[in-house]
């Protein structure tokens, strides 16, 4: 009998490798019958892994800290991660007012490298002020996301507070586009396909990818529940080993034409294939970087603490890096 | 009923749900129960503008919802104004979260109302989630059962015009049929419908 594991995610693009594992048969290789359960919100996958309601996710790697920790809105949840997922294609778009604005105060800064652009912010935000204009407004994904510290980081780089100088929102992604086209905010950083769907729809334009602000930020991991991760290695350990094969699956361009059908279907992502498949190339971890690096936790916390989320631990961050697993990694994948 | 003494206002409650049939069932729910004080609003861009301008002490709102993460957010930045929102769940009453999770409701609540006043309001909640899940189960039933019965009378039809059976014959041979293959009646009219289709 295939052991029965329910994994939550979230209705992204960077979901393919748990959809992949469940759909290709890598974990019915592994005698694992792989339920998904697919949350609307990072809210509801929070509250599903906490409360027990699935036994793992792909999950924000900086949610799944804040989980074990106690600071994500829930009871703390000790949780593992084995298996690093993705480092996503996330960019910072901004409405094309605010764009035309940014040119016409700065068009040395503009037609320089994306990572400083910010600058370009500086004579916007000077100006608004002295007109006693309300802040810019920005909105990423969740707080405890790494788009909320990219976006603080490419703030940071042109000079700008982003805790004092904007304010800085959350907003569901599918709802960002409108949001941007309503001029209800004035620019957001999130995942693909939501920056291509704003220019592709005239309302917004890309200023800057995360390959120019955090290139090797770590962005989703399989969190589990500790206390199911303990209760059965072997299982733990199959399902392990579906993720990253589903995970080399997936990151092999042969398969991307595929991969993009089974996302679009609705219980998945539910957008069009050929929107998805544009957004797939980049989405996706290169070979061989599933295996969960403590130092991505180091840094991590940093860009926490920086963010005004988390207090210094005071064990200099020991209990949280021992989230990361690379013991279950290596002795599932024998290595 | 709840203390309507002045020290204790009525709490201001906010019903947000996708579904606006559900937050009518809610809301009337708790009118019913004796909390005057309630407004719903439907899936919105502007989530936040309105929900300050509203200034709820409870909000309901569903947990498949996307503007969840929005609310918590709301949290985040009200930690700094001293007026926080904190998401309702207290490990002490693991009875009622697991009810509420099954039932899909969540809840957040202004720190300061106090535990006692906020249960019975989460627990109507999740009363009136239910009873809701239930009549639309029911009216799915309702309709499938309809949806059949069209298909048996079609069904039986085509067999009287195209076999020269009468409504009796036409009926008893579906029924034999749907026995001895042990699948439902409909399924066999459903079979009857698709193969005069296709011959035609």
């Amino acid at each position: 009998m295939a052991e029965i594991v329910k994994l939550g995610f979230a209705p992204l693009v960077d979901c393919a490798i748990p959809v992949a594992a469940a759909e290709i048969g890598f974990a019915a290789a592994e005698g694992i019958d792989l339920m998904l359960d697919r949350a609307p919100s990072w809210a509801a996958l929070r509250d599903k892994l906490a409360f027990g309601r699935v036994d793992g996710a792909h999950i924000l790697a900086p949610l799944a800290l804040a989980i074990h920790h106690g600071i994500a809105g829930v009871p703390a949840t000790p949780l593992v991660v084995p298996v690093s997922l993705g480092l996503a294609n996330n960019a910072i778009t901004v409405s094309m007012e605010l764009y035309e604005r940014m040119v016409a105060a700065a068009p040395d800064v503009m037609a320089g490298p994306p990572s400083l652009r910010a600058r370009a912010l500086r004579p916007v935000i000077d100006a608004d002020r002295a007109a006693g204009k309300p802040f810019l407004s920005f909105v990423t994904v969740f707080h405890f996301s790494c788009h909320h510290y990219e976006l603080l980081k490419w703030l940071a780089d042109g000079g700008i507070d982003g805790r004092t100088e904007v304010n800085i929102g959350v907003i569901a992604p599918p709802r960002m586009v409108e949001s941007l086209a309503a001029g209800w905010i004035d620019g957001y950083c999130a995942g693909e396909p939501w920056n291509l769907r704003a220019v592709q729809r005239g309302v917004g334009q890309v200023v800057v990818t995360k390959a120019d602000i955090r290139p090797d930020g770590l962005e989703k991991v399989l969190g589990l529940r500790a206390d199911w991760a303990d209760a059965d290695a072997a299982r733990t350990s199959a399902l392990i080993r579906a993720v990253v094969k589903a995970a080399d699956w997936c990151a092999d361009p042969a398969n991307r034409g595929d991969l993009a059908r089974l996302l679009a279907e609705p219980r998945h992502v539910g957008l069009a294939a050929d929107l998805i498949a544009e957004t797939l190339a980049g989405a996706m971890p290169a070979p061989n970087r599933n295996r969960p690096d403590p130092a991505d936790v180091g840094r991590l916390l940093m860009e926490m603490t920086a963010a005004g989320q988390l207090q210094a631990p005071a064990d200099g961050g020991a209990a949280l890096t021992a989230v990361w697993r690379p013991d279950l990694y290596d002795g599932a994948m024998g290595g | 009923m709840t203390d309507k003494s002045m020290a204790n206002p009525e709490p201001n409650i906010l019903v947000i749900d996708g579904n606006p049939d559900r937050a009518a069932v809610v809301e009337r729910g708790l009118v019913e129960s004796g909390w005057v004080r309630v407004s719903t609003i439907g899936p919105s861009v502007n989530l936040l503008a309105r929900i300050q301008a509203l200034a709820p002490d409870v909000i309901i709102i569903d947990l498949e919802n996307p503007d969840r993460d929005t609310l918590e957010q709301m949290f985040q930045v009200s930690r700094v104004v001293q007026r926080p929102i904190a998401m309702f769940v207290d490990q002490s009453d693991s009875q009622m979260i697991h009810a509420a999770i099954e039932a899909g409701v969540s809840a957040y609540v202004v720190d300061g109302l106090r535990q006692d006043r906020i249960k019975p309001i989460v627990e109507t909640a999740i009363t009136r989630f239910n009873a809701f899940d239930r009549l639309r189960r029911e009216r799915d039933e309702a309709q499938s059962k309809l949806q059949d019965r069209k298909q048996v009378e079609k069904a039986k039809g085509l067999l009287m015009k195209h076999r020269g059976l009468s409504e009796e014959d036409a009926y008893t041979l579906m029924r034999r049929t749907a026995m001895k293959q042990n699948r439902k009646l409909s399924d066999i009219a459903q079979s009857v419908i698709t193969a005069f289709e296709m011959e035609i």
